[in-house]
């Protein structure tokens, strides 16, 4: 896997590269090294998870059947509704493996959301905050935050870049990049539907990876462009195709895609299932990833219409089956997978959150379906340092309006607040500022006072899941 | 071990950068005085166990690049480049007054990759390529521009870089933007084709596709109970979105920040100009749109409001901020507004609608005969052509900084990175009718334009303002795609209103790749792994405003160097060009000439053909894939240069 020792230190070549840079691109990049982070010096990170999975479910998971369940007369009587504590009830229609996560389970019900349309709270899900058009070109995905906080803690035998995501190039908006940290903190976005075949396919393998990358450096060595450096671009383009082999030729890069069994695929059966299991696997590599998007892409979510019809071909009936199928596995197999921690599982040190980027309107439609509501939703907690069986947040007896945030604060919490619970079990201050940055509005990891109504957000983790 | 190497490379990188960067970039805040020092100590201990003494490895960097300088074989002393119009002018002069080294011309070869690529976003052809080497007309240079400008390739590749700034996603308005293209249509024109359009469903003119993107932040949860009721799209919030789109894209100022409050305050230390800004004045200028009212029709197959159907006219009470009924009055995105009625008044002048004049058609004239138009429109070309604006990003105008006869207090300084010339490229483009076609082929034909990357001296970043080297892009999303088809001979197969195209770029929109849809022939589409390809470099999905590219990712190089979409290129079947020309009768050596005029656009030097024999032995098939594979994964190929 590792090569020779003098590999380790740059060549001529490369300090020439160094030396004969145009920076004009990196300075127009209006990114600046170092960024200026500072902390308001307020939080204790509780760093109680080495890996986090955070599942989007765009398009919106309607709470009243699902994690808040509610009857009233529009519920589907077919739901046949277990009562796992006296706080919580779910169905086992919509979720027949139940009994292999909800033990586990927290959630939070008195979350919620200042967007009512999606391509707006999907990019507040994948930022962490509010849209903002003025500086949305220097926003970056929260995974990318992750990914440059944590870059000091990797480990020479890393390869595997610590942010990944799955199928967010499938959603709505995209994989939303690094925005105004370095590009290198961009995740990399795998298409279940695409990589196993890619990645993981015998065409030639590392062989011919590794013969390739042979000719490729003999051919540079000869290159005029290399010889009398083009700029800047091409130097980053050597150290990140560096980078890129380095990974591509990793075993372990391959086996987390050939690891995907058949027994895997009849387990987790959907895309968003085959991403779970890609992500178990990543996990277990421990090659460097610590945090795992995974979007349930496009939007399958979004039931204005016919939600509870089994005759259409959309419903939340097959949504939640195909959700429950993939965290129940999900869940089982961390669990009997060793971590690298003796005496621990991969569950003990890996949380997982569930959520959606609005909730559901209380009452039904005229089409049978339900429509947006964005003042109550609930996400789900398990893993890691979550304690389980915490219900934080109550509802009215329809959803409709939140009568006890179940925090310390006043406020409801925000996605915002989510971003720093998962900031906080990675060992992350979300209290953080970058002030230098391209347009001179500071980024403020947790963006206490976003633009659209009059609502601060609570500068805070939920810190009830830990305790 | 290599990440470690990774790892030296970036952070010398930084410890360099930082040096220039506290001297050139942050004009704003910080008096021009010494740059800040990185703090030696404190990187060191953030380095432990990488490198000793990060401080000798940058000086010792700085001697080698001289050294090596001294060693290879010189150019010859840099000729005096010929100035062939008004830019070359300006930027010769200053040039040469301030003493700074410069790079020597273009070879034909580096120009006419380079020309080809930005007007068409194609790369030249082998057979194109060797016609033009071999010419000898004198104004060769030139015709190939006017050549390029206003074909088919040409709308293609300019219809996508205005769609991403538009937010495109329908065919029928991209068909609009790449009509004005082909035909040359005066720029002002075209706004006010925009500005001023209006139908009873807004698929049917194109021009309204422009306000798609805006109604997404105006519009509340659709609920279909009622097929009258307007109150769920605010229309308010939708203007002062138009609004701000308008200020971005043709005037290069943006006006988000003061459409919520008053920029004293807020924007001070940032933007003088947006700082003196207030929230009223904002209504003013969107009250341009006062009386524009989006209506969403019923769609009684999905029993819901459908944007299919929009209806737009000139009906509406005007900004009325206390009561917009039927529509939903009360803001949604921004602060609550204050409850006064606004009368339209053009930001930058206080102009007002002529009596009794429709306000949208009073824009329409008003906002293009400004000169900020035009500034922000040259600026706009220039920054794409020359890959360095002279403000850069395009909407960030401070136009407190922008007069050298007025400048600012300090610590500000001037803002452009040459300000007279981006009034005399803008004054000429106002000059020309606003002709885009005018404004490309007189910047790509300047010197300055056609200047080599190759820069024999040692480069500092203080040079950059002075353009005296080309600086290298990295090619964009749908640019790399059709590279990687064209070098290898073998097209794609995309659809757009059911006809099948073959590059990337002849579709509307980066949506229009699809997902994997097989094509009409029952062939596999290539969509996922071409979307992917696009999203290493950037491409946005166009929801939002696009931010910059020209950035290197490993991503771009992990898809190069594994995806399917490559290697099935790369391969030597009939349906490739390594597999076409190993089949031909072709020398080893014209096999080698022919793969690097395809794909890097010029000719391969000795030592490169020696290289790539020495691969092709024993194995020529294999070898030759080989060879292709790294000549596609070279910076060379994904960079224009």
């Amino acid at each position: 896997m590792r090569k020779n020792l003098h590999d380790m230190f740059p060549t001529r070549r490369d300090m020439l590269k160094l030396g004969g840079m145009a920076f004009a691109t990196s300075w127009m990049d209006g990114f600046v090294s170092p960024l200026k982070v500072s902390a308001a010096a307020k939080a204790n990170p509780r760093n109680n998870a080495k890996f986090v999975i955070f599942i989007e479910l765009p398009g919106a998971i309607s709470p009243m059947e699902c994690w808040d369940f509610k009857q009233t007369k529009d519920t589907p009587n077919d739901l046949e509704v277990q009562k796992v504590t006296s706080d919580l009830y779910l169905s086992k229609t919509l979720f027949p493996n139940y009994a292999d996560w909800a033990p586990r389970a927290s959630f939070v019900r008195s979350m919620r959301a200042p967007e009512l349309v999606h391509f707006t709270g999907q990019y507040h899900t994948q930022t962490g905050r509010a849209l903002n058009v003025a500086v949305a070109k220097e926003i970056p995905g929260f995974g990318s935050v992750i990914a440059a906080e944590l870059d000091k803690t990797r480990r020479e035998t890393d390869t595997f870049p610590t942010y990944m995501s799955v199928a967010l190039g499938k959603a709505r908006v995209g994989a939303i990049g690094s925005g105004l940290f370095p590009p290198k903190y961009t995740g990399i976005d795998l298409d279940p539907g695409a990589v196993l075949e890619v990645f993981g396919s015998n065409d030639g393998g590392k062989a011919l990876l590794e013969e390739r990358w042979a000719a490729l450096r003999k051919m540079s060595a000869v290159s005029p462009a290399e010889l009398r450096p083009l700029g800047d671009k091409a130097s980053e383009f050597g150290a990140f195709y560096r980078t890129a082999f380095n990974i591509l030729d990793d075993p372990r890069w391959k086996e987390v895609f050939t690891s995907v069994t058949e027994e895997d695929k009849k387990k987790y059966v959907s895309e968003l299932g085959i991403g779970c299991a890609i992500a178990r696997n990543i996990l277990a590599a421990d090659a460097g990833t610590r945090f795992i998007y995974i979007c349930d892409a496009p939007q399958p979510w979004d039931h204005h219409s016919f939600i509870f019809d089994r005759t259409r071909p959309n419903n939340h009936y097959n949504t939640c089956l195909n959700l429950d199928r993939a965290i129940s596995n999900l869940v089982k197999d961390l669990a009997t997978t060793p971590s690298k921690t003796p005496g621990k599982m991969l569950i003990d040190e890996t949380m997982v959150v569930v959520s959606s980027e609005f909730g559901r309107m209380p009452y039904m439609n005229n089409v049978y379906g339900r429509d947006h509501y964005k003042e109550t939703y609930t996400s789900l907690f398990l893993g890691g340092g979550v304690k389980p069986g915490r219900i934080i947040g109550k509802t009215n007896e329809d959803c409709s309006k939140c009568i006890d945030t179940g925090w310390k604060h006043s406020e409801q919490p925000n996605m915002d607040n989510l971003v720093a619970t998962i900031y906080s079990a990675l060992g992350i201050d979300w209290t953080k500022r970058v002030d230098n940055t391209p347009s001179g509005r500071a980024y403020e990891y947790i963006q206490t006072a976003p633009i659209g109504g009059s609502e601060f957000i609570s500068n805070d983790e939920i810190a009830e899941l830990f305790v | 071990m290599r990440f470690l190497k990774v790892s030296l490379v970036g952070l010398l990188t930084s410890v360099l950068s930082v040096a220039m960067l506290g001297q050139v970039a942050n004009q704003k805040k910080e008096p021009q005085k010494t740059p800040p020092t990185m703090n030696q100590e404190r990187m060191e201990k953030a380095h432990e166990g990488i490198f000793a003494n990060p401080g000798n490895k940058a000086a010792e960097a700085g001697k080698l690049t001289a050294e090596v300088a001294k060693a290879l074989p010189a150019n010859g002393p840099v000729a005096k480049i010929p100035r062939k119009n008004f830019i070359d002018d300006q930027i010769f002069n200053r040039i040469e007054k301030d003493r700074i080294p410069h790079s020597p011309l273009s070879t034909d070869e580096e120009f006419l990759r380079r020309a080809s690529l930005d007007a068409t976003g194609l790369l030249p052809t082998p057979d194109r390529i060797r016609e033009f080497l071999a010419e000898k007309d004198p104004q060769k240079r030139d015709k190939l521009i006017d050549s390029l400008i206003g074909t088919e390739e040409f709308a293609d590749q300019w219809a996508w870089f205005w769609g991403d700034l538009f937010r495109t996603r329908e065919p029928q308005f991209h068909y609009f933007t790449r009509s004005w293209l082909k035909v040359d249509r005066p720029y002002n024109e075209v706004f006010g084709d925009i500005v001023t359009a209006n139908a009873k469903s807004h698929i049917m003119i194109p021009a309204l596709g422009f306000y798609r993107g805006a109604s997404y932040n105006a519009t509340r949860a659709p609920s279909p109970t009622d097929a009258d009721n307007y109150y769920l799209f605010n229309r308010l919030d939708f203007i002062d979105e138009v609004s701000v789109d308008i200020g971005r894209i043709f005037l290069g100022i943006n006006m988000d920040c003061f459409s919520c409050h008053d920029g004293e305050g807020h924007t001070d230390s940032i933007n003088l100009f947006l700082a003196s800004k207030t929230r009223a004045e904002f209504h003013q200028q969107a009250a341009f749109f006062g009386n524009m009212r989006r209506v969403a029709g019923y769609s009684d197959r999905v029993l819901n409001v459908s944007d299919g159907n929009s209806i737009i006219d000139d009906l509406g009470p005007g900004y009325k901020t206390n009561d917009d009924a039927p529509f939903h009055t009360e803001a949604d995105n921004r602060f609550p507004r204050d409850g006064r009625t606004y009368q339209p008044s053009f930001i930058l002048t206080g102009e007002k609608p002529k009596p009794g004049e429709n306000p949208r058609k009073a824009l329409a004239r008003i906002l293009p005969s400004h000169i900020q138009f035009s500034r922000a429109t040259a600026n706009l070309i220039w920054s794409k052509l020359m890959v360095v604006g002279f403000v850069e990003p395009y909407d960030a105008f401070d136009l407190k900084r922008i007069d050298p006869k007025n400048p600012p207090p300090k610590p500000w300084g001037i803002q452009p990175t040459n300000v007279e010339l981006m009034n005399a490229i803008a004054e000429d483009f106002k000059a020309h009718n606003y002709s885009i076609h005018h404004l490309i082929k007189t910047i790509m034909k300047s010197n300055a334009y056609q200047l080599s990357t190759q820069f024999d001296a040692e480069w500092k970043d203080a040079y950059a303002p002075y353009y005296a080297r080309r600086m290298v892009r990295v090619l964009t999303g749908p640019e790399a795609a059709d590279a990687l088809a064209q070098a290898t001979d073998r097209p794609y197969r995309l659809q757009i209103q059911g006809q099948t195209v073959s590059q990337v770029k002849q579709l509307a929109g980066p949506n229009g790749v699809g997902r994997g849809r097989p094509t009409a022939d029952g062939l596999p589409s290539e969509g996922v792994g071409i979307t992917a390809l696009m999203q290493a470099f950037f491409q946005s999905t166009r929801e939002t405003p696009v931010p910059s590219g020209n950035k290197a990712s490993p991503v771009q190089a992990m898809i190069m160097m594994a995806s399917p979409v490559v290697n099935s290129r790369v391969k030597a079947d009939p349906s490739t060009r390594v597999g076409k020309l190993l089949a031909s009768n072709k020398s080893d050596e014209d096999v080698i000439e022919e793969l690097f005029l395809a794909s890097l656009s010029r000719r391969p030097t000795g030592p490169e053909i020696q290289a790539a024999k020495e691969l092709m032995t024993p194995d020529r098939k294999r070898g030759a894939e080989n060879v292709e594979w790294a000549l596609l994964n070279s910076a060379e190929f994904l960079l224009n240069h």
